[in-house]
């Protein structure tokens, strides 16, 4: 926890990320790259067939857009409770981000449901909290644009964070509730019934990778912002 | 009479005159549900099934139309800060205005929710079970819609923001509600009044605080 | 070679999963390293002006 607020000055920030940052985006390539050659060189799985490969891609980018979300509703509790100068940063320039991965995992579900069951979209439980989860990111950043002052604006944000993180497990839950009541039957679970032990590997490493990559691009957004930060100050006092 | 309910019954009295979106929120449920069937046909089998689902989301946005005002009115004409300002916690405050919009706008629709509901061939015992549900789930709807009119009562359009961020956040109720009627209509005890009430309880709690937290956030606390 | 590119009849639906993949995370990275490399210019413009 400590080392979260050595990195609150945003000079030590800038400093402790160039650092690390090279070998953070070579490891998300190596895996990402490792995971793609893998995947595609498994034997077709019996029940799926081919389509497995798109399993790859799909549970990674799920895994990625839930996990900004946790990371989103964290670094808002954290820029609410203890005012962490950069925790406001943090929650809003991962929301693009987790949004992409969401709207990603749509996409790539419904490709995967199509040769599956038929048709492009199915109300499962997994794909209906997907959309509501996209739908949430949309709404944080449509409140984040809307406000103008900023500091209203990254407090707003936070709020909205932490009661949709709260609510989304109950969302979860009532949507899969949902579906049994509708005589569903959830298939797209991480993968169909059982996922043999040669499709584990090529799904770790792309969920890794997709997790890197996620890790990367947020702390160069960050950076970004910091930069943009010290910009206007400038304008302000005169520099243009 | 205590502040709280001097509050309570001032937005009341505010929700029903004319202009206030009482009486609106009920006109636009009837509009949507009476859009529904001609939407999707005369077939009675079908509007039976989907009966539950059309009267609950309807009933939901019907009660988003009134909540955007629900704190920017009294922000707009500078009320909100000398209520801010008073004795009263502006939790406290948060839940008298739930409280308000429940009793002027959630109510009402559920009674008339009853009258629709007929239009559906409905059976009673699953009118019941719909009435039931949106006693139990309306002040969800009043409560997280209020987080939301907190959140956006600042912003000039916020009315199309609102929607947006509560709607999600709300499936839930309409899942549980609909849910209800389902039930009945299937012969099955599924809980889902139970799941409710156990939703409703949880947002009328918390969501005060939350709200109370954005309120504070806008008036520059 | 074939195979690979066949993939059991999934074709469609395998490529289009990988390339909007590979297309929606290229244009992250690109789009972010953007912004970013633009901030740094505005920034060494500013910091360069006496």
């Amino acid at each position: 926890m400590a080392g979260i607020f050595e990195l609150a000055n945003p000079k030590r920030f800038m400093d402790f990320s160039a650092r690390f940052l090279p070998w953070l985006g070579v490891a998300a390539g190596a895996c990402l790259l490792a995971g793609l050659l893998l995947g595609f060189s498994t034997p077709p799985d019996y029940q799926q067939g081919d389509t497995v490969r798109i399993m790859f891609l799909h549970v990674p980018a799920a895994w990625t857009a839930m996990m900004a979300y946790g990371l989103m509703a964290f670094a808002s509790a954290i820029g609410l409770i203890n005012r962490h100068p950069l925790a406001d940063v943090a929650a809003r320039t991962a929301a693009p981000l987790g949004a992409v991965f969401t709207a990603l995992g749509l996409i790539t579900g419904s490709l995967w449901g199509k040769p599956m069951w038929g048709a492009w979209w199915v109300w499962d439980g997994r794909l209906t909290s997907f959309l509501l989860l996209l739908l949430l990111y949309l709404g944080y950043i449509a409140l984040g644009s809307a406000i103008e002052d900023e500091t209203r604006s990254a407090r707003a944000c936070a709020i909205l964070a932490i009661v949709g993180a709260v609510n989304l497990p109950i969302i979860e839950f009532s949507v899969d509730w949902w579906t049994t009541l509708h005589q569903g039957d959830s298939i797209l679970r991480k993968g169909g019934p059982s996922i043999s032990p040669v499709f584990l590997w090529p799904l770790f490493l792309m969920g890794l990778g997709y997790t890197l990559l996620f890790a990367n691009l947020w702390i160069i957004r960050i950076r970004t912002e910091i930069l943009n930060r010290r910009v206007r100050t400038l304008m302000l006092s005169g520099g243009v | 009479m205590t502040p709280f309910l001097a509050l309570l019954s001032r937005d009341i009295r505010l929700a029903v005159r004319a202009g206030g979106g009482a009486a609106l929120a009920l006109a636009f449920f009837a509009c949507v549900v009476t859009l529904v069937p001609l939407g999707v046909g005369a077939d009675l089998r079908l509007l039976t099934r989907i009966a539950g689902g059309v009267l609950w989301v309807a009933a939901v946005l019907a009660a988003l139309l009134s909540l955007d005002r629900l704190f920017q009115a009294d922000f707009e004409d500078g009320s909100l800060d000398l209520i801010a300002l008073s004795p009263l916690p502006l939790e406290v405050t948060a839940f008298a205005k739930i409280a308000a919009h429940w009793l002027a706008t959630g109510l009402p629709l559920t009674a008339l929710s009853a009258l629709l509901a007929v239009l559906f061939d409905l059976p009673p015992t699953a009118i019941g079970a719909l009435v039931l549900s949106l006693i139990v789930g309306t002040p969800a709807v009043s409560s997280i819609g209020a987080v939301g009119a907190a959140l956006t009562l600042s912003i000039r359009r916020g009315g199309l923001i609102l929607p947006l961020i509560v709607l999600p956040l709300l499936a839930p109720v309409v899942i549980f509600g609909s849910g209800a009627v389902l039930g009945v209509l299937d012969g099955l005890s599924s809980g889902a009044l139970y799941l409710l009430a156990a939703f409703s309880l949880a947002s009328v709690v918390l969501s005060p605080v939350a709200a109370a937290a954005s309120v504070r956030l806008n008036l520059g606390g | 070679m074939s195979d690979f590119l066949y993939e059991g009849g999934y074709a469609f639906y395998v490529w289009s999963a990988t390339g909007i993949s590979i297309v929606a995370l290229g244009l992250m990275v690109a789009y972010t390293l953007g912004a970013y490399r633009k901030a740094k210019r505005a920034l060494a413009r500013l910091e360069n002006k006496p």
